[in-house]
């Protein structure tokens, strides 16, 4: 019987798998692949299952699981339809009409329609709710309910990543009307349209999920998902030597010298794909040290990123070469990273009067003294170790570095905010739209906002500002491309490098794919053979 | 007796808003704000947090937002967690079981080993046995609890796979009935519980050793050797006694910890106790819910200084009469 059974479900999943989804079978495959459920460690316990009230990742990871946008982005990061089957785009850029799938229903049975994109919408730009995500949907002049399953969204002007705002998770209108959004239940018991629905959430231990069978594209084989709350990063290592969880994130040292014992490589199998977020060391540019673009030069070719690369990354991360990352459309193959080079970092600061006059060992200018003081966050031991080398090779051209660690809160509101800082090291995630308006736009400079090195280029301001106007990829493509290189040219940061994002997952899931998007994208059809499933079945109420 | 009762209540709720009001005043006089996100995220605006303090009425004096906690706390309203929403009482009540549970076993095995070996260490001074016991100890008293956690979670659970590696059940814990519950906890609290006894017995231990000691140098116990008592109803029966009554003491001091929590200790064995719980609320600037953590474990420990002080006074003559006399 699984002898017949087997090939013919792993034919079906194999369909699956390349995205040809026939629904008639597939009730039969969900039925024959079912089972087990996939342990996920996480570090921190999320905040809220608003999606749009959250702005910690833990809460994003879990909330994805169990809500749709009405786009997405496809394993190869295009946009592809979600929750609107297609979309069409007014050929002045200002309209973008979504047509919404039919059938789809809420986990407690009512029909989604267009009226919870217009709700979601409210809440979005409401000025009671405080959501950290309104910034691109203020430019929406008007949402308008065509029909059932027919929105209109009209821009003020030509808005291009308005398009990839919209795979903002819709929420339902019938469950969240009447409720105050901060303190609502549906934080902590949300109803979703994706495909597991909200099991239970045990406070700081762990919340689950179960598969959602009336789930759209099909019902997903892995019948649930549970995200155990380990807040402890050597613990959650050992949980997964001992199998306790399936999947967590690993550390480069763990990666690479402890993840190769044979008994590791027979429960679990490795991943490494780049991650679209890099490590920079910021200047502020109103300091006068900084102002200078040869000092800012020098101070890129004095430190040997790819020593530190080796160092502090065990290799896993390349060089940074800009405000993009490979992993974006945005980015530039032409720019390349500046060598390290002590001769030139020299003689650009001696052109830029910096000279160790006195035979101190460090250079100054006059009476003033080359030094300043690095500041990053608490915590995160890669950027202290960053920093230190950082230090070590600048003390060896002659510039005096003073690190300082400070608490993330302290961070945010008295350095960064009140701009308190000659240099921060610090990270960016960035999204997958290349619209960088935010971080290099010369606009953005107020206190709270993300050009907190006041960074100003009339060039750059202006091919940001194009590159929102226009819809066609390729010709954004362009103006990015020489954005990357502009912002390269000046350097505004030291651009560090972009870390691989390290995994290890347990290899009892079939069905796995890893691409440019990592490889949840597709966990509806992940499975697990009858034989090699861990947690019993329990029969699914719904 | 009444009246000394009704004095020290009176003492307590003074000393109580003079705490609350100092450490609102510092928490808030703190840098650093209420925030929601460890990682810079270009999407995200900070209008929100600027709604989150509107809707917390964080930007008023403090004074005003000081009035205003007290009112609340006059009804024991305890207010609402900024980073979640939820109300502050409940985040509290949810943890309270598990620290009580836990602390409160680790509590009486430290009393009970200690004794146990202060007693044995004491009875058979400069042995070789005393000699081990002291220096493991020490040797256990000075390591670091997090490295002793983690080389017990290697070698126990993941070397041996004789315990779970960290939380309190197992993922099937419901399906449990009740007699597999309680002990799936068990089993799952061993490591942290015992990983925390051997670092606590020193204390204990070396003190009760110390009793033992000079009381056993007493004349009464001479005598009663002398007496020709054998040894053992000696040192249980005449000495042990005497040399405990400190001990009650400091029994009645450890209460308050029955409630706090060990960061460290709970985040690496991922515990959800109360420590944690203090420790991200201080992190990310959580007011209401430290106000909360704070006012209860104040109470708790002033309480119980009363509860120490009228306990004196019931048991020791000494203490009552000098009371009376002044």
């Amino acid at each position: 019987m699984e002898r017949i059974g087997y090939p013919k479900v792993c034919f079906l999943l194999f369909l699956s798998v390349l995205g040809t989804y026939i629904t008639s079978l597939n009730g039969v495959s969900a039925k024959d692949l079912g089972g087990d459920a996939i342990v996920s460690g996480t570090i921190a316990q999320p905040r809220t299952l608003i999606p749009f009230l959250a702005s910690d990742s833990a809460s994003a990871s879990v909330a994805d699981f169990i809500f749709n946008g009405l786009i997405k982005y496809d394993k190869d990061l295009n946009i592809v339809g979600d929750l609107a089957e297609k979309w069409e785009v007014s050929s002045d850029g200002k309209e973008i009409t979504f047509f919404l799938r039919k059938g789809v229903f809420w986990h407690d049975g009512k029909e989604f329609t267009a009226d919870d994109v217009l709700f979601t919408y409210e809440k979005l730009i409401d000025p009671n709710v405080p959501t950290p995500y309104s910034g691109d949907f203020k430019k929406v002049a008007q949402l308008k309910v065509i029909n059932k399953y027919t929105v209109k969204v009209t821009y003020q002007e030509p808005f291009s990543p308005g398009l990839v705002s919209w795979s903002m998770a819709i929420v339902p209108r019938h469950l969240l009307e009447k409720e105050d959004l901060v303190r609502t239940e549906f934080a902590r018991k949300p109803v979703g349209t994706g495909p597991y629905r909200f099991e239970k959430w045990i406070p700081y231990e762990k919340v689950q999920l179960s598969a959602y069978q009336q789930y759209f594209e099909h019902r997903p084989f892995i019948d649930r998902i549970v995200f155990r709350i380990i807040p402890d990063d050597a613990t959650l290592y050992l949980e997964l030597l001992t199998e306790g969880v399936d999947t967590i994130s690993l550390t480069p040292l763990q990666y690479q010298r402890q993840t190769s014992t044979q008994r590791f490589q027979k429960s679990f199998r490795k991943f490494k794909y780049p991650s679209n977020s890099y490590i920079y060391m910021a200047y502020n540019l109103s300091n006068p040290l900084f102002n200078d673009i040869r000092v800012r030069t020098a101070v890129a070719h004095a430190v040997n990123v790819g020593e530190l690369i080796d160092i502090v990354f065990l290799s896993e991360a390349q060089a940074c070469t800009g405000p993009y990352t490979p992993l974006s459309w945005g980015f530039n193959e032409q720019v390349k990273p500046l060598p390290y080079d002590v001769a030139q970092a020299r003689t650009l600061l001696k052109d830029a009067g910096w000279e160790d006059t006195d035979k101190d060992g460090y250079l100054e200018k006059g009476k003033e003294k080359f030094e300043f003081t690095l500041i990053t966050n608490q915590g995160n031991t890669q950027r202290q170790n960053v920093a230190e080398i950082i230090q070590q090779r600048l003390k060896e051209v002659g510039i005096r570095v003073k690190i300082k660690v400070v608490e993330w809160s302290v961070f945010v509101e008295e350095v960064i905010n009140k701009k308190k800082f000659d240099a921060v090291l610090l990270g960016w995630s960035l999204s997958y739209d290349p619209d960088l308006f935010d971080i290099w736009h010369s606009s953005k400079t107020k206190e709270g906002e993300f050009n907190f090195i006041g960074y100003q280029n009339k060039e750059v301001d202006r091919l940001l500002e194009e590159g929102r106007r226009v819809f066609d990829q390729e010709k954004r493509k362009a103006l990015y491309h020489q954005v990357h290189q502009l912002i390269y040219q000046d350097q505004p940061y030291f651009f560090i490098c972009v870390p691989d994002s390290l995994t290890a997952l347990h290899t009892r899931f079939q069905g796995v794919v890893p691409a440019k998007r990592g490889y949840w994208y597709n966990f509806i059809d992940w499975w697990v053979p009858k034989e090699k499933q861990k947690y019993r079945r329990t029969v699914l109420t719904q | 007796m009444l009246n000394f009762i009704v004095k020290r209540l009176a003492n307590v709720v003074v000393l109580f808003f003079g705490i609350t009001l100092l450490s609102f005043i510092v928490i808030h006089v703190a840098p650093g704000k209420p925030f929601l996100t460890m990682e810079f995220n270009p999407k995200m605006d900070s209008a929100a947090k600027k709604k989150i303090e509107q809707i917390y009425g964080l930007n008023r004096p403090v004074w005003v937002q000081y009035k205003e906690w007290i009112h609340r706390f006059s009804r024991f309203d305890f207010g609402y967690s900024i980073s979640d929403g939820v109300a502050v009482k409940d985040k509290i009540l949810q943890r309270i079981p598990v620290t009580l549970a836990i602390n409160g076993i680790t509590l009486v095995l430290i009393f009970f080993l200690g004794i146990l070996l202060g007693v044995s260490g004491a009875v058979r001074k400069g042995s070789w046995y005393d000699r081990c016991a002291t220096f493991g100890m020490f040797l256990f008293f000075s390591l670091p609890t997090f490295w002793v956690s983690l080389l017990a979670i290697q070698f126990f659970s993941v070397h041996l796979g004789w315990f779970p590696v960290s939380g309190i059940k197992s993922l099937d814990f419901e399906y449990f009935s009740f007699g597999k519950k309680a002990v799936d906890f068990l089993w799952h609290i061993t490591l942290p519980v015992a990983v925390s006894v051997i670092g606590a017995l020193a204390g204990i231990s070396r003190y009760v050793r110390e009793r033992m000691l000079s009381v056993l140098r007493e004349e009464y116990v001479t005598f009663a050797k002398a007496k020709g008592l054998p040894s053992r109803t000696v040192i249980y029966e005449h000495a042990l006694k005497n040399a405990l009554l400190p001990v009650v003491t400091l029994l009645g001091l450890s209460l308050p910890s029955l409630l706090g929590g060990s960061v460290i200790f709970e985040s690496i064995f991922s515990i959800p106790g109360i420590g944690r719980l203090f420790f991200e609320a201080v992190m990310s600037r959580d007011y209401p819910l430290i106000m909360g953590l704070l006012s209860i474990s104040a109470l708790l420990t002033l309480l119980s200084n009363v509860l120490a002080d009228v306990g004196y006074l019931m048991v020791d003559p000494r203490i009552r009469l000098a009371g009376k006399h002044e």
